[in-house]
C-alpha cells in the first residue's frame, strides 16, 4: 500500500472510521514505515485536540429564544400585532459611515424620563460604552452634547417608548431602536439595536424593515413588547447634521444592525 | 466565548431518528396553532442547530440568526412534515446549508469575515493545548464548505457517517472522503504554521 493511500486510511482511523477490514493491513504499513506512524501520531494527537474542542458549547441561546420564534412564526399567521409606522424606517437603513452621538438620545431619554417624576434608579441605561446614569441610579447633569443640541435646535427627546405603540412625529430627527436584553432583572438598560435618521418621520407608509431584519430584530428582543423607540426631534435639522448625530451614537453604542449593515 | 457542559449526551448529539409518538402529537398540535407545542419543538433542537451553526460560522449572532431561520423554514414547512419524518435530520441540514450561505455572505465581505489564520498566529505557547484549540477552530473556517460540514458534524458534534451522509443526502463513502482531506488539511496547516505546538504535543 503506498504511503498516500495510507494517509487518507490514517485520518480515517484516528477517528474510528475506517471500516474494520481496512485496520489491520494499515496497521501492517505503519509497522514497517517510520514516517506514516509519525504522521499518525500527529493525527491522534489532533483528534484529541478536537475530543477536547467538542466537549465545549458554544455560548448558548438567549433564554427568550424560543419565545422569539413563535413569536415570529406567529406574525407569519398573520396575527401578530405588527408595530406601526414602520415605514419611515426605510431610510434610516443607508450605510453608515460614522460618527456619532446615541448618547445624546439616550441621555436625553434618561433626562425626559427623570423630569416626568420616574422613580429613582429606573433612569434607561444604555448598554455600551458609557452610562448614562452613575452606577447608584443617579441621573447625570445633561452633558454638553445635548445642551448644545437644545441651544442649537430647540431639539426635543421622546422616549423610549414601545414601538408598537409609538406616534411617529412629523419632524426630523434621529431615533435609536433598542430592546431590554433583561427586562425582568434590569429593566432601566437596553441594549442599541438600530440608530438612525429621517427627515420627517411621518411621511413614510409601509413596512421599512425587511423580512429578514423584523425578524432578527424579533430575535434579539424576544417580543415586539421588548422593543423601544427613542427620538430625538430636531426641527429645521439639515441631513448632514442629523447623520453626524447619527455617527455619533453608532460610535458610541455599536447597535447590532448598524455595525452589520442589516447583513 | 465557549463554557465547557456536563450533559454532552444532550447538549451534543440529537438522534436523527424518525418521531416518536410525543413528537407527531407537537407537530400536529403545532399544525394546529398551540403554541406551547411549537415552543417545545423548538427547544427540542435549538441548542444543536445552534451549535452546528456556531460551529459552521463561528459567530455567536450568525449562529442565531441562522438557528431562528432554520425554525422559521421549519413552521413553514409543519403541514408537509410526515408523521415518520426524521425533524432533527432537516433541521440540521438546513442549518449546514444556511451555514455556508452565510459563510459566503461574508467572504464577499471582508470586513466581516473570520480572521484569516495566516494572519494571526499565536506565538504563546505557554498554554499549547488551549492555543491549540483556538487555532484549530480558526483553521476549520478556512476550510472548504464540504470539508467543513463533515468535520464539524463529525468531530465536534459526534454524528456518525451515517448520520452525516443521511443529513447531508450524499454516500458514506463521500462523507469519509472529504472527512480524511480535511483532517489532513487541517494537521498540514498546524504542521506547517505552528510546528513549535505539534512538536509540543504528546500523547
Amino acid at each position: 500500500m503506498k504511503c498516500e493511500t495510507v494517509r487518507q486510511k490514517m485520518a480515517l482511523h484516528v477517528g474510528r472510521d475506517l471500516p474494520e477490514h481496512e485496520v489491520a493491513e494499515l496497521t501492517e504499513h505503519i509497522a514497517a514505515c517510520g514516517n506514516c506512524a509519525a504522521e499518525l501520531d500527529v493525527l491522534w494527537q489532533m483528534q484529541a485536540v478536537f475530543k477536547d474542542v467538542a466537549e465545549l458549547q458554544p455560548s448558548l441561546l438567549p433564554a427568550n429564544f424560543a419565545a422569539g420564534v413563535v413569536a415570529l412564526t406567529s406574525a407569519t399567521n398573520g396575527d401578530r400585532p405588527r408595530p406601526r409606522g414602520f415605514g419611515w424606517l426605510r431610510i434610516g437603513w443607508m450605510p453608515v459611515t460614522a460618527v456619532g452621538a446615541l448618547v445624546v438620545v439616550f441621555l436625553v431619554s434618561v433626562w425626559l424620563f427623570t423630569d416626568r417624576g420616574g422613580p429613582a434608579g429606573s433612569s434607561p441605561i444604555v448598554e455600551g460604552s458609557s452610562r448614562v446614569v452613575a452606577p447608584d441610579g443617579t441621573p447625570q447633569p445633561p452633558v454638553v452634547m445635548w445642551a448644545d443640541l437644545v441651544e442649537r435646535y430647540g431639539s426635543r427627546i421622546d422616549g423610549p417608548v414601545p414601538l408598537a405603540r409609538w406616534e411617529p412625529p412629523d419632524a426630523p430627527g434621529v431615533f435609536v431602536i433598542m430592546h431590554r436584553p433583561d427586562p425582568q432583572g434590569t429593566p432601566e438598560s437596553y441594549r442599541l439595536d438600530y440608530c438612525g435618521e429621517s427627515a420627517r418621520f411621518g411621511a413614510y407608509r409601509g413596512s421599512p424593515w425587511t423580512w429578514q431584519r423584523e425578524r432578527r430584530l424579533l430575535s434579539r428582543a424576544g417580543s415586539w413588547d421588548n422593543v423601544y423607540i427613542a427620538v430625538i426631534t430636531l426641527p429645521g435639522s439639515s441631513g448632514s447634521e442629523r447623520r453626524r448625530i447619527e455617527k455619533t451614537l453608532i460610535e458610541e453604542y455599536n447597535p447590532y444592525f448598524n455595525i452589520r449593515n442589516g447583513a | 466565548m465557549v463554557t465547557r457542559v456536563t450533559e454532552t449526551a444532550d447538549m451534543r448529539h440529537s438522534e436523527p431518528t424518525a418521531l416518536g409518538a410525543s413528537e407527531s402529537d407537537l407537530i400536529v398540535r403545532a399544525r394546529r396553532g398551540e403554541s406551547a407545542a411549537w415552543r417545545t419543538l423548538i427547544e427540542r433542537y435549538q441548542n444543536q442547530v445552534y451549535a452546528i451553526a456556531f460551529r459552521m460560522v463561528g459567530d455567536a449572532d450568525d449562529a442565531q440568526d441562522i438557528a431562528q431561520e432554520v425554525f422559521v423554514r421549519f413552521y413553514r414547512t409543519l403541514d408537509r412534515f410526515r408523521p415518520d419524518g426524521r425533524i432533527a435530520t432537516w433541521l440540521y441540514r438546513v442549518a449546514v446549508n444556511l451555514a455556508i450561505d452565510t459563510k459566503r455572505r461574508r467572504l464577499r465581505r471582508p470586513d466581516e469575515t473570520v480572521e484569516p489564520v495566516d494572519q494571526n498566529p499565536l506565538p504563546d505557547t505557554r498554554a499549547e493545548q488551549r492555543d491549540l484549540r483556538v487555532i484549530l477552530e480558526r483553521i476549520i473556517h478556512t476550510l472548504p464548505p464540504k470539508q467543513r460540514r463533515v468535520l464539524v458534524l463529525r468531530d465536534l458534534q459526534g454524528f456518525s457517517t451515517e448520520e452525516i451522509a443521511e443529513i447531508l443526502r450524499c454516500r458514506q463513502n463521500t462523507v469519509r472522503v472529504h472527512l480524511a482531506r480535511a483532517r489532513l488539511r487541517v494537521k498540514e496547516i498546524v504542521t506547517a504554521q505552528y510546528p513549535e505546538l505539534t512538536g509540543g504535543m504528546s500523547r
